[in-house]
């Protein structure tokens, strides 16, 4: 090797070209290595995490600010993120996290980044049955939020913000109590919010027309405008997870996981939350012992940078 | 079709490569230099050396012929184990490659290069990347408190 020359010198155009390809962890090593390198990071962002067909990773709240960061094909990784600390994560999209604290605090969080968007304050300062949808990155310009609850057994109410409003607006949809029972998980997608709830019922609401509409979710047959437009999964965790890998030998363990949009080709797949016990017990067996209760979330990890003054 | 020239590339240590202009032209920088202009048809390049030019060459050959095969089926395959095979080297070899793909503007060099680096990136520690790429630490201490505290957990 030609002694002058090494690895130091090399410019940081080409470093960046090196740093863009790595994903999450990779880059976080990239970028303590040495100045020169950590500099020629700031432009990558672990863009291959939200690559098509990539699979997200679990975020576990363990205690405090403490975290856990688990993927099968990875092992388990203990970040340490305090705007986690108690904090509720409401809905999950490509990296960013929209979070609830006490008192109608609502906030948009990059957890490997820590960069942060606050929101308006919520009109409810305690959250419930609350489930949210995000159509696209808080850092987009046409960002908008939805956050649902049942109000009474006749209606929901859903409570709306775009990007550079001040002030949620409220909807109020006729959703018997029967015909839905209760709502699990959100997504959006092309301009409309869905909300599904634990069996095949949907709500979808349009934001153009700021009104909102049954759906029944259909295997194959049915009316076409009945479909979903995309897939749903019941039962992502025991298929990608390897429970003695996550919860070590800690027995009784709920965790409550919100889930993500995942993209695929053509067809997203939606990742559905879901409620996990790590024992095998029943619930009656695991109300006499303690029971740690967990909160998670399905992420695909990025490490966004956003200026300082960054405004919602 | 008029007839291909040769055109020969002078490495730094002044050792001549008589290369065919398609096969040269799979480097943007030197067909942006030649273009149209028929009275020239070598030139030197201070930046690399024979060893690296000489390995540079034997890509650009492959990829030229490649494009012969596309249709063939399972020619992709090979094409990708081929790259595989080619960027095996020592890690000044591989600085080199990216350093002249970079500097010669050749897009799909430069993609296999980096790749390979990223994919030697994997799985490691920040010191262990500093042991294989040499890299002396660059922080000031404070830097360095900060930057551990807060990236540790992605390698301790």
């Amino acid at each position: 090797m030609d002694g002058e020359l090494s690895w130091s010198d090399l410019p940081s155009e080409l470093l960046t070209l090196i740093a863009i390809r790595l994903p999450i962890i990779e880059l976080l090593c990239f970028s303590s290595v040495c100045k020169h390198w950590y500099a020629a990071s700031s432009s990558a962002s672990a863009q291959i995490e939200s690559a098509p067909y990539q699979q997200p990773w679990l975020l576990i709240q363990t205690e405090g600010s403490r975290c856990s960061l688990y993927k099968k094909s990875r092992g388990n990784f203990h970040p340490d993120i305090p705007e986690m600390d108690g904090a509720t994560c409401l809905a999950s999209l490509q990296g960013w996290l929209l979070l609830f604290k006490q008192s109608g605090s609502i906030f948009f969080l990059c957890p490997m980044s820590s960069a942060k968007i606050t929101l308006p304050q919520f009109p409810h300062s305690e959250i419930s049955d609350h489930v949210a949808a995000i159509s696209s990155p808080p850092t987009s310009p046409d960002c908008i939020v939805s956050v649902v609850n049942r109000s009474d057994s006749m209606n929901l109410d859903l409570h709306l913000l775009r990007r550079g409003e001040e002030n949620w607006t409220k909807h109020t949809i006729r959703f018997h109590i029967d015909n839905f029972k209760s709502i699990t998980c959100a997504t959006f997608y092309e301009g409309d919010f869905y909300y599904l709830d634990t069996g095949d019922a949907a709500l979808m609401f349009s934001v153009k027309k700021k009104s909102g509409t049954r759906c029944q979710i259909v295997d194959g047959e049915g009316e076409p405008e009945r479909y979903l437009p995309f897939f749903t999964t019941q039962d992502y965790f025991v298929r990608n997870v390897k429970k003695e890998q996550l919860f070590g030998s800690d027995k009784n363990v709920f965790i409550t996981i919100c889930g993500t949009l995942a993209k695929r080709d053509g067809c997203n797949e939606f990742i559905r939350s879901e409620d996990i016990r790590s024992s095998e017990k029943s619930e009656e067996e695991e109300e006499e012992e303690d029971c740690i209760k967990k909160r998670g979330v399905w992420i695909f990890p990025r490490f966004f940078q956003i200026p300082h003054d960054q405004r919602w | 079709m008029s007839s291909s020239r040769i055109i020969t590339l002078t490495s730094s240590d002044e050792v001549a490569f008589d290369v065919d202009e398609a096969v040269a032209f799979e480097s943007q920088t030197i067909k942006d230099a030649f273009g149209d202009d028929r009275a020239d048809n070598g030139t030197l390049l201070p930046n690399v050396t024979s060893k690296i030019l000489s390995k540079v060459i034997e890509y650009c050959n492959m990829h030229v012929e490649a494009r012969k095969f596309e249709e063939r089926s399972g020619f992709d395959e090979e094409l990708k184990a081929w790259d595989a095979d080619f960027v095996k080297v020592d890690q000044g070899t591989l600085f080199g490659l990216v350093d002249a793909a970079n500097y010669l503007n050749i897009k799909g060099l430069l993609d296999l290069t980096c790749q390979t680096v990223a994919e030697q990136i994997k799985g490691k520690t920040p010191e262990e990347i500093r042991r294989t790429f040499c890299i002396k630490r660059y922080f000031t201490p404070e830097e360095e408190e900060e930057v551990r505290r807060e990236n540790q957990w992605a390698f301790e």
